[in-house]
Order: structure tokens, then C-alpha cells, then sequence
């Protein structure tokens, strides 16, 4: 009778022990995968051709958004403020990737004021802050292309005078290997939690 | 000319700080005044507007030696959309302090008027309604770099 309740107890002590590993184990795993800050597109959105140049004076389509992660942003070489902090902030997210490991997506400025950022001005803008940002220019129309797919706002506002500066969504894309809109980060961006959800993302340990 | 216009902001600091027994009625502090970016001739500066008084006091102009036009903007976002807008008077509140930093208010140094490059000496006059306050330091890079 004795054995036979020491039994019962070390089988529920062993159950319970089980049932508790299970439980921590899946809470570890789906605290491990699911992004906290960014938001995972329900669908990933396909981005359609297009034809714009880099800031190297290449061809850049949309087979270059292939084969590697990609953080796009939209932006312009006369932004005093919001474009030069976010591209900063890129630069030191995919150098703490880097630094740690992970896989580091490339970054992207997709201009929304071709008109004054050509290649030579936005090759020169991207390189001060990181020789790894990759500047794209080119006609506003395949600009357009771009920025309707994903639902970026961009539209110039005059001064007062011949001055202008252009309002432009603030919103980061994750661009997958396949070229297609997987995620995004919406602002403030904040470094920290862009390297802690990019792992997760693109699926890198 | 050079001489006139470094007595001209002595006086006037001179004057400012003389007259104000406690310490300034109107202070600026955490001046940062950062060179433009390639692509653009804009340097941009941002410090606290500091208002010591019982009386709001406003500030409705700014100016500097080295250049052309000195704007105030304000950044603001709303749902993910940057826009940036001049603005005309900035009222700093009674016994309280305004930033200007990024992402908010801002002050644009626009046309320079000699080749301006990190280190060289900027003043910035902020015109208040009754009052006159000069900052001056030097220009700084704005980039930072991986591992700084």
C-alpha cells in the first residue's frame, strides 16, 4: 500500500515535471519567434518590375531586391531631421547584426525628390553615413511604382518660395529574399528593437 | 569689420548678462550646431531655450553672421508621415524651457556665406520680442559612424 502510494506520487511528480518543461519550452519558443515591434505583413506583397538606377549610375530593378533581406526606406538628400537620424539608425542595426552574427539585411534609401537627388548627390548623401547604404533614384513615375505597392506617402510642400521639402511616410520596410514586402517598422525606430526582432524575421538563429 | 562685429556680440552679451543680478532672464543651453549634409548647403542647430521670468517670453526671429537666412521649422509626424513646416514665433512659457531638437522643433541655417565646414565658428542671434541672445560654437559632423 506504502509503495504503491510513493508511486502515484513520483509519477505525478515526473508528470508534473513534464507538463511544466512542455509548457516553458513552447513559451520560450513563440517568445523567440514571433517579432515584438514590427509588424509581420498578413501576406507578403510582391514588389511589381520597375526601372530605376542606383547611386553608381546602375540599373536598378527588381531582380536587385532579390537574394538578400533588404530595410527600405524612403526618403531625400534635403532632409535636415527625420532621414538622417533613420539612416543612422540603420547603419548601427546592421552593424550590431553583424557584430552578433545574425543576418545583416542591406539597406536601402529609395528617394522621393529625384528631381534634386541624382545619383552623384545621393551617392555622396548614403556614403557619409555607411559605405553599405545603397541609394536609388530615378523616375518619379517608377518611383511611384514602388511606394503605391507598399502604401508609402510622399509629396512635396513649398515653402513660401521655390524652397520645398517633401513629406514622406517614416515607415521602414522588410523587403524577403523574394523580393516582396514581408515586414515593417513603424516610428520612433528604435536600434535596440530592430536587432532584437530582425532574427526573428529573417529566421537567422 | 571683423573687429566691429565681435565688439558688436560682447556688448550685447555684455548687456544681457548685466542686467539680469540672478543669473539670465532668458539662457540658452546644449547648443549643437551640426554642417550640412553632402547634397546640401542646410546645417541645422538645436539647443533649450531657457525662460528664467514669470512672463512668456517669445521668440520671433533668428539670424547668424554666416548665413543668409536662419529658419525656424518644426517636424511633426502623424500616422508615419514626416512633415516639416516653418514656424514664425516660438513662445517659450513662463519659468519653463523650449528644445529645440530633432524630430521637433528646429532651427535651419540656410545660405551660407563663406565655405563652412566642421570647426568653424557659427553664431546663431536669437531675437526675442524685448530681448537679444547669441550663441556661438563651432560646427560639428553629424554623422556617426559604425563603432562610435
Amino acid at each position: 500500500m506504502e509503495i504503491s502510494n510513493r508511486l502515484l506520487v513520483a509519477i505525478f511528480i515526473a508528470l508534473a515535471i513534464l507538463g511544466g518543461t512542455f509548457f516553458f519550452s513552447k513559451a520560450l519558443q513563440s517568445g523567440n519567434s514571433s517579432p515584438e515591434f514590427a509588424t509581420v505583413w498578413p501576406r507578403s506583397v510582391s514588389i511589381p518590375e520597375f526601372e530605376l538606377i542606383d547611386h553608381d549610375g546602375q540599373p536598378f530593378r527588381r531582380e536587385n531586391l532579390t537574394g538578400s533581406w533588404q530595410l527600405m526606406f524612403f526618403g531625400f538628400t534635403h532632409c535636415p531631421d527625420i532621414c538622417p537620424a533613420t539612416l543612422q539608425q540603420l547603419s548601427l542595426v546592421q552593424a550590431s547584426l553583424e557584430k552578433i552574427g545574425q543576418v545583416a539585411p542591406e539597406i536601402l534609401l529609395v528617394s522621393v525628390d529625384p528631381e534634386r537627388d541624382t545619383p552623384d548627390v545621393l551617392g555622396a548623401y548614403v556614403s557619409y553615413f555607411d559605405a553599405n547604404i545603397k541609394g536609388v533614384t530615378g523616375d518619379l513615375d517608377e518611383i511611384r511604382k514602388l511606394t503605391s505597392t507598399s502604401s508609402i506617402f510622399s509629396e512635396k510642400s513649398y515653402q513660401g518660395n521655390d524652397e520645398y521639402t517633401v513629406d514622406h511616410s517614416t515607415v521602414i520596410l522588410v523587403v524577403n529574399e523574394s523580393g516582396a514586402i514581408h515586414a515593417s517598422f513603424s516610428a520612433p525606430h528604435i536600434i535596440g528593437n530592430l536587432v532584437k526582432d530582425l532574427p526573428r524575421i529573417t529566421g537567422s538563429k | 569689420m571683423k573687429l566691429s562685429v565681435v565688439l558688436f556680440f560682447l556688448l550685447c552679451g555684455s548687456l544681457i548678462a548685466c542686467s539680469h543680478e540672478d543669473g539670465p532672464s532668458l539662457d540658452v543651453k546644449n547648443v549643437r550646431i551640426l554642417a550640412p549634409l553632402p547634397g546640401s548647403d542646410v546645417g541645422v542647430a538645436y539647443f533649450d531655450v531657457v525662460n528664467n521670468t514669470d512672463a512668456v517670453s517669445h521668440l520671433i526671429n533668428m539670424s547668424s553672421p554666416q548665413y543668409g537666412q536662419v529658419a525656424m521649422h518644426e517636424t511633426t509626424e502623424t500616422k508615419g508621415i514626416a512633415r516639416m513646416r516653418p514656424v514664425s514665433t516660438v513662445p517659450v512659457p513662463a519659468n519653463s524651457e523650449i528644445k529645440f531638437s530633432s524630430g521637433g522643433l528646429h532651427v535651419m541655417l540656410i545660405d551660407p556665406l563663406a565655405e563652412l565646414g566642421p570647426g568653424s565658428q557659427i553664431t546663431i542671434q536669437l531675437h526675442f520680442e524685448d530681448n537679444l541672445l547669441i550663441v556661438s560654437t563651432m560646427l560639428q559632423p553629424r554623422r556617426i559612424r559604425r563603432g562610435q
